[in-house]
């Protein structure tokens, strides 16, 4: 393959990964899964009552590597019927969103009725109202991920199946998604009636935001605010990761782009160090003060 | 997190009758080979599914000791154990050019002995403090492994690691129909996800034993019903696998949503939540 046709491929798969690592991120906020997950747990234990959507299937890897992995197979099986690779990745990412709304209707059954003694109800339009859009951001996710799989098989010709295949960047999806984007909810969103900036105390822990501007907050509100940030933000890293990896050893071959890959990540050190001290210089420490104010 | 710490709650099934369940499933995958090409792999698959419960109740027994957000690290961690003994007892059996029929029992002890052997490091290097950490994770690897032996045998229509002709139908083996399509990875993932998820779903100080068991069942099947898929082109019995698999997942499922309903605090369609006096 020549480099105008591996880089066009790479950028395809950037394009895909990017799409979906925002998705993902969505996906989760809409859920409260991993990082707000405890803070949305713990709240009707310390009297907070709240209509936020609990989903906790396992860790993102987990969950989104079994999405992708579903999507994967079936669109494994499909391929040979001649529906071609399109169809095939879209009726696998359809039954994976099937799969998905279950597990996220299970588990928010579940933690609600695991710990009712807190007297939080069961809200059934809570369940209804957000299940379209979990399984709608997952749709996307699976299906870009298990694109991205399939230009990998086919087009850079990757030695693994595609199941296979789907299963891993379901599981790097999943760990990109909930370490970059979630903080945005758990830090930000999830504890808005305290000052920016304020962290998250110990005192504070389980008196999450409850109220929207009008009437109760539901995770619908959650995602539309983490939509701005949080979700780009973390498309363009997975986007990023993806393209640049892909990108190094097509366009310097093997050795080169291990060196190259280095290189970048000695950069990407560099512009973090950068990025803190900037926000130290800029923001400055964190005043015990204002909290006592409160 | 603290909601479970401190041991199981009420226990309505004892464990030596879930263990009963889990050897009973071993015995269905035995039935794979002499039941024909479509009740075989059925057999092989509901063998899984009750092995997926036996594992889900020991993941309830073992992370009740507080493991919080551990548990679907440990369901990670005994499906790992799971694959290398499984691959390795029924491979095993092919390469010592022993009787197919001894893999799935190869698989299961192995399983379990590794299971045994990373519980026993947990315990005396990383110092876990979980009384039945050794039993727990040995019951749980060797409950995986069945887990995927069933589905692998499902998927290939016999449990032979090499392709097999048995009365006169071409079986592919469990090599080229699970590991070369690399559905493994998806049994890896989905298996994990049905053992571990009943529990993690379910956790909280008012979890309930059969509450938790009635998910697990849902889990087992809707996993079932995938594995019906992906044998479209190596079983005769894919759809039959993929039916049953439907139905029972769909009863699972009505009695673990009505059995929420039933245990809720309240149950609402809309409005807002109660609201308490001040104290």
């Amino acid at each position: 393959m020549d480099i105008v046709t591996g880089l066009a491929v790479v950028s395809l798969m950037g394009a895909a990964a990017t799409i979906a690592g925002a998705a993902e991120d969505l996906e989760s906020d809409i859920g409260s899964m991993s990082n707000p997950n405890s803070q949305v747990q713990l709240a009707p234990q310390m009297g907070n009552l709240h209509r936020i959507f609990n989903k906790a299937v396992s860790g993102e890897p987990v969950a989104f590597g079994t999405w992708a992995g579903i999507a994967g197979s079936v669109a494994l099986i499909l391929l040979p019927t001649g529906f071609g690779p399109l169809f095939s990745i879209a009726t696998g990412a359809f039954i994976a969103a099937l799969v998905h709304a279950v597990f996220a209707t299970t588990s928010h059954l579940g933690r609600t009725t695991g710990s009712s003694r807190f007297e939080q109800p069961l809200f059934l339009d809570v369940v209804t109202q957000h299940l379209g859009p979990i399984a709608a951001h997952g749709f996307i996710v699976t299906f870009c991920m298990v694109g991205l799989s399939y230009l990998m098989w086919t087009a850079l010709g990757h030695p693994f199946p595609l199941p296979m295949l789907a299963v891993m960047w379901g599981i790097t999806i999943g760990a990109v998604g909930s370490s970059t984007g979630d903080v945005h909810y758990g830090a930000e969103r999830e504890y808005q009636q305290y000052p920016f900036g304020a962290g998250i105390p110990v005192a504070i822990h389980g008196d999450i935001t409850r109220m929207a501007e009008l009437g109760a907050r539901n995770s619908i509100d959650v995602v539309n605010f983490c939509a701005k940030y949080g979700g780009p933000l973390t498309g363009f890293c997975f986007g990023l990761i993806v393209f640049l990896s892909f990108w190094t050893t097509i366009v310097f071959g093997a050795t080169g782009g291990v060196i190259a890959g280095i290189v970048i990540i000695l950069l990407l050190i560099y512009l973090n160090l950068r990025i803190e001290i900037f926000a130290r210089e800029n923001y400055g420490e964190y005043k015990q003060e204002k909290m006592e104010e409160l | 997190m603290s909601v479970a710490a401190g041991g199981p709650g009420g226990v309505a099934i004892s464990p030596a009758k879930i263990l009963g369940l889990g050897l009973l499933g071993l015995i269905l995958i035995y039935t794979t080979p002499f039941l024909g090409p479509v009740f075989g792999p059925l057999l092989a698959a509901i063998g899984a599914v009750l092995a997926i419960i036996w594992g889900a109740d020991t993941i309830r027994r073992v992370a009740s000791y507080g493991l919080g957000t551990g548990v679907p690290s440990i369901g990670y961690m005994s499906l790992a154990i799971a694959i290398v003994g499984s691959i390795a007892g029924i491979a095993g059996a092919s390469v010592l050019k022993l009787d197919p029929l001894l893999g799935p029992i190869f698989g299961f002890i192995l399983a379990v002995v590794l299971g045994a052997i990373v519980a026993v490091l947990c315990k005396t290097l990383l110092k876990m403090k979980i009384p039945i950490l050794i039993r727990g994770t040995a019951e749980l690897s060797g409950a995986a492994a069945l887990s995927v032996i069933g589905f692998s045998a499902a998927i290939a229509g016999t449990f032979s690691f090499a392709p097999i002709i048995v009365g006169g139908t071409l079986y592919l083996g469990i090599e080229q129909a699970v590991i070369s399509t690399g559905f493994i990875a998806l049994l890896f993932i989905l298996n994990t996800m049905a053992i571990q998820h009943p529990f993690n779903a379910c956790l909280g100080p008012d979890e309930d034993q059969v509450r938790t068991l009635k998910l697990s069942v849902a889990t087992g099947f809707i996993a079932m019903a995938i594995v019906g898929l992906l044998s479209v082109y190596t079983s005769k019995a894919w759809w039959l696998v993929t039916l049953i698999g439907a139905i029972a997942w769909f009863i699972a499922i009505r009695e673990f949503i009505d059995a929420s309903k039933e245990s809720a605090a309240s149950v609402k369609w809309t409005g807002l939540w109660p609201k308490h006096e001040e104290e």
